[in-house]
């Protein structure tokens, strides 16, 4: 009687009033774990890796070794990335990327020596001198709580510690950066997107490290409570999860939420757990809420023991592909490498190859790029032919799925428009970009490229319009600088003429003789 | 007396719609326009700021005076291209005009460089250089601040050595923009 | 090659396109379509079909004057729907050509002029109901009890629907006694002659004439709660239509007619259900349906009580399609 009436609330559209709450809209997509196995995949190291130097935020990096270097394995090469083996830096130049225009920044090609030797060469080999995971969990917390943001820094840049999920911002800047006191941590043990394993896998091999990552988490974020969140559709990975928290009860409870798209993403998560929607021009921590990947907690507990961050679990799946796995493999490895050893080659050639998920990731057009920290899945799908889009009849189910509250229909009609104005009142910032509303459309219309599309659109006219007012800024400077220079030089004329005329006989006299020296000079010039 | 109740409302209805409607439309127009510093202000927004002064004037500041007060026309400013136009149309309430060919001619964004190697380190382009994006001394190679120059290209004439070039900008991965879909 | 970027076909969607949502509408008319032909006349069938063909055809014909491929705008299956839900709004015994026009209207100046789906503001077959209701004042007001037509026979109503023979149905000389005696009509009448009293025999038939249609609009209500288990269209309109429809009788309505007789006659069930419900012409949010909806309710109850017509919902939609934008304007983000 009970879950009856449940349903016909949440049918109805009344959302759960206890945790796990409901979140707004979302949709119950089968998960499809074709790469869930017994273990995961280690594939042997690769001959090369080439490691982009670009940050998060999608910014350059200035590397810090040079060609020719040899470095070791943990060894930084950049601010936040370090060498995911040892070997010799063969070349500094553009690469292609996992990019839907497969666009080449620059990156550093490593070439591996195969001995995948650990520590920094300068510094002492000497395991007992960097000291144990639970060494550097106190010192960071001493560093923490003295207020010694410098060496804090310092010690978290060596972690090179990002996150594992999509997005990739920094998790020792989430857990420690924060000004308001964090009272809810989450740890995400939801799968972004149907398709992908790769979390749940993890949590099978090593729930015990892992639950020893998220004490890590908590004491280094000193929040009320954490809460793991993991989807009722892994029963193998909570069990583990269970038995590994037993040992550790004060780390975290463990919170068993339904199966629906997109929980993995941080806004329905969080609404998921706390009941709270955090509008989009806000942040999670400003309402005390941090959530971290548990992949994240994992590579966390893992730096701290002196290995940073510098590989990761991907699922290799899709309809097509034949040899479907979760795969621990080194960042920099290329996709085409990863697929071969694993079995997967036959796949290349009459197949799409898609990095990231069916829904918010992309065919690949060259196989031959690096895998990053948040590249979390690569799928062989048929090749199909694409329907054409019909016209929007406004039936409004793409707002009844929005997990952000919008109306994608209205921004569709907005953006399509080149209506920047329009979508920014439509909040089209808010857009996760899950593709729900894709999904849903019956007239097959492409809404989250054409988010896609407005949203780049609009950054772009930001940055312009920041550097207008930059340039605006400086022109004016300079005129005015030019203008009291010019005033300056007048002034010190008139100074001068001032002096001259109520300057002493004296002065004239001299002036005088000097004139008629002169023109002394100059006549026996005229006459010839 | 039956005729009441829908007079009532429809009466009612009529005012309550009109109240509504006055009240949405109502907009910015309550900006002066006579307030002629206002104005310019407005204009100067709209221009792209490259300071290039292919429109005749020093800068987009003086540009957008000569517009308010000298009625200047409205399509002399070739970095700004159509857009700009439609914009400064949309503002002022006149016609859209094409762009005056006399000025110069649309081009995509570009920066200038200086071939470090050429450079003798005369100063002139530092002087010519409107926003300031030049740094260097006297007899000292010079440099172009990528992120500040607006490739007005006003460095280029006086450069006795001709060590500048204008370069479309490399795309990098942060103004990469999704492709507007089919 | 094509490069795909959100791929839909990798994932298990419940995904449904714009051809079976029409579909779905189409199965949903059918029990009310057949219980309409049972107590009315199978006429009904024969109007709903020579609406969707010569619709087909318009439709085709407009695509092709727009310079776009006809076939597929045709399939979506929209205008389909349309033009059975004008054939059914009209009188049964409507001539066959004044209904082509009524289809004609709906297509072109209720859909094609603003460029197909999805761009029309108006409800397309409210538009050639409204056209039809101006033009043709008579006949569409012209509706049969009961039984009535039955009596009259198929044949010689084709015959009089296209114009043919020796009938014409606007001077009822075929069907001898014949009254115009649906509830609706009736309410008007009394209000226009100011009676209270109303005579024995009207009564009677008032009752037999009221439980005919009580029949029919339970059918489309059956139709209407298929869509709603199918999640086709959402509760928030038809709710709001009858609720406002309902609280506006209780307090102003002078009728006789007890309250259910009101809602389930005329086209107040099929229009909150079928036609009201129209996504492309209705308000986008939820709380911009309820508005939506509750205009539909309160303006229908208004044209009823106080308006010159029997049956006020297809102005009461339109009415409402005209504040749609206004109320998506102010309304710019679902609950």
């Amino acid at each position: 009687m009970n879950t009856l009436l449940n349903t016909l609330a949440t049918r109805l559209g009344f959302h759960n009033q206890q945790p796990p709450f409901s979140f707004h809209g979302g949709l119950p997509l089968n998960p499809n774990k074709r790469a869930l196995g017994e273990s995961i995949v280690e594939p042997p190291l690769p001959p090369y890796l080439i490691i982009p130097l670009i940050n998060y935020a999608k910014q350059s990096l200035t590397p810090t070794v040079a060609v020719g270097d040899s470095v070791r394995r943990g060894q930084l090469l950049a601010a936040g990335v370090v060498a995911p083996t040892s070997g010799k830096i063969k070349a500094i130049k553009p690469h292609a990327t996992i990019h839907p225009d497969t666009l080449a920044v620059n990156a550093i090609v490593l070439h591996c020596d195969g001995e995948d030797k650990r520590g920094n060469p300068s510094a002492s080999d000497n395991p007992q001198e960097l000291g144990g995971a639970s060494d550097n969990l106190s010192r960071l917390i001493k560093l923490r709580s003295s207020g010694k943001q410098s060496q804090m820094q310092q010690l978290v840049d060596q972690f090179a510690l990002s996150g594992l999920g999509g997005a990739g911002f920094p998790t020792a800047e989430k857990l420690l950066g924060n000004t308001t006191p964090v009272k809810t941590l989450i740890i995400n043990a939801a799968e972004c997107e149907p398709e992908i394993s790769c979390d749940e896998a993890l949590i099978q091999s090593d729930a015990i490290d892992i639950v020893k990552g998220i004490d890590a988490a908590v004491q280094l974020s000193q929040c009320d409570q954490c809460i793991v969140a993991i989807e009722d559709s892994k029963p193998a990975a909570i069990e583990n999860l269970q038995s590994a928290l037993k040992d550790k009860p004060t780390a975290a409870q463990l919170m068993i939420i339904p199966t629906r798209y997109p929980t993995g993403a941080e806004s329905p998560l969080i609404e998921c757990v706390t009941g709270k929607y955090i509008p989009h021009n806000q942040k999670p921590t400003d309402h005390g809420v941090v959530c971290i990947n548990i992949a994240t907690a994992l590579a966390l507990w893992h730096a701290l023991d002196n290995a940073p961050l510098d590989s990761r679990v991907l699922s290799l799946g899709g309809q097509s592909m034949p040899n479907p796995c979760n795969v621990r493999v080194r960042f920099g490895t290329t996709v085409n490498f990863i697929l071969h050893s694993t079995g997967n080659n036959s796949v290349v050639n009459d197949h799409r190859i898609r990095a990231g998920g069916p829904l918010s990731g992309f065919d690949l057009q060259n196989l031959s790029v690096p895998i990053t920290a948040h590249t979390n899945c690569i799928l062989a799908e048929p090749r199909v032919e694409i329907t054409d889009a019909q016209a929007c009849i406004r039936c409004g189910q793409c707002a009844d799925v929005c997990p952000a509250r919008l109306l994608p229909q209205q921004l569709h009609w907005h953006a399509m428009a080149d209506d920047l104005n329009g979508c920014k009142q439509f909040q089209l910032d808010a857009c996760i970009e899950c593709g729900c509303c894709d999904l849903v459309c019956p007239s097959s219309i492409k809404l989250t490229e054409t988010f896609r599309y407005a949203k780049s659109q609009a950054r772009f006219r930001d940055t312009l319009e920041l550097k207008a007012v930059a340039a605006e800024q400086r022109f004016t400077e300079r005129e005015h600088r030019l203008e009291q220079r010019a005033l300056a030089r007048k002034r010190a004329i008139e100074e001068r003429k001032k002096t001259i005329q109520s300057s002493s006989e004296p002065d004239r006299e001299e002036i005088k003789a000097a004139l008629a020296r002169a023109r002394a000079k100059r006549q026996p010039k005229q006459s010839r | 007396m039956s005729f009441v109740i829908p007079f009532l409302l429809v009466v009612f209805a009529l005012i309550a719609t009109g109240a509504l409607l006055a009240r949405l439309s109502r907009t910015n127009t309550s900006t002066d326009k006579n307030n002629t510093s206002a104005m310019i202000e407005q204009v100067n927004a709209v221009l792209p700021q490259t300071q290039c002064a292919q429109c005749g004037y020093p800068g987009c500041r003086p540009y957008a005076s000569a517009i308010i007060e000298q009625n200047e026309q409205i399509n002399r400013c070739p970095p700004g291209g159509d857009k700009t136009i439609t914009d400064l149309s949309n503002l002022l309430g006149t016609p859209v005009i094409p762009l005056n060919n006399e000025c110069g001619v649309v081009k995509p964004p570009l920066v200038a460089i200086i071939d470090e190697s050429v450079c003798i380190g005369c100063t002139l382009c530092i002087q010519a250089c409107p926003v300031d994006a030049i740094v260097g001394a006297s007899k000292l190679m010079h440099t172009v601040i990528q992120n500040e120059c607006t490739g007005c290209e006003l460095c280029l004439p006086p450069c006795p050595v001709d060590c500048i070039e204008l370069l479309t900008p490399q795309q990098t991965a942060a103004d990469w923009q999704w492709p507007r879909p089919a | 090659m094509t490069r795909i970027i959100l791929d839909k076909q990798a994932v298990t969607a419940p995904t449904r396109n714009t051809s079976n949502i029409m579909l779905l509408v189409l199965a949903a008319l059918v029990p009310g379509i057949a219980v309409y032909s049972y107590v009315i006349s199978p006429i009904v069938v024969i109007n709903a079909l020579v609406a969707m063909f010569s619709a087909v055809v318009f439709e085709l014909l407009a695509v092709k004057l727009r310079g776009a491929r006809g076939w597929p705008a045709v399939q979506d299956g929209s205008i389909t729907v349309a033009a059975v839900l004008l054939a059914l709004a009209v009188p049964p015994g409507l001539p066959f050509w004044q209904l082509l026009v009524g289809v004609f209207i709906m297509v072109m100046l209720g859909k094609q002029v603003y460029g197909g789906l999805g761009n029309n503001p108006f409800n397309p077959a409210m538009v050639g109901y409204a056209a039809l209701m101006i033009s043709f004042p008579q006949n569409m007001t012209l509706w049969f009890a009961p039984g009535e037509l039955h009596s009259a026979g198929f044949v010689s109503l084709i015959e009089a629907k296209l114009g043919m023979g020796q009938t014409d149905i606007g001077s009822n000389k075929v069907w001898d006694g014949v009254t115009a005696a649906t509830p609706l009509e009736q309410v008007r009448v009394w209000r226009l002659q100011s009676l209270d009293d109303n005579g024995n025999s009207t009564a009677l038939s008032l009752a037999f004439s009221a439980s005919g249609w009580l029949w029919i609009n339970l059918a489309f209500l059956l139709g209407g709660l298929f869509l709603l288990y199918k999640k086709v269209i959402q509760w928030h309109i038809p709710v709001a239509v009858v609720t406002s429809f309902t609280l506006l009788t209780l307090l102003l309505g002078q009728s006789q007619i007890p309250l259910y007789q009101l809602v389930f006659s005329g086209a107040l069930i099929l229009g909150a259900f079928f036609i009201a419900t129209d996504p492309v012409t209705a308000a986008a949010s939820n709380r911009g349906r309820l508005i939506f909806g509750s205009g539909v309710g309160a303006l229908t109850f208004t044209i009823r009580e106080f308006g010159g017509y029997p049956e006020g919902i297809a102005f009461a939609i339109l009415l409402m399609n005209l504040c749609v934008p206004l109320i998506d304007y102010l309304d710019r983000r679902p609950d």
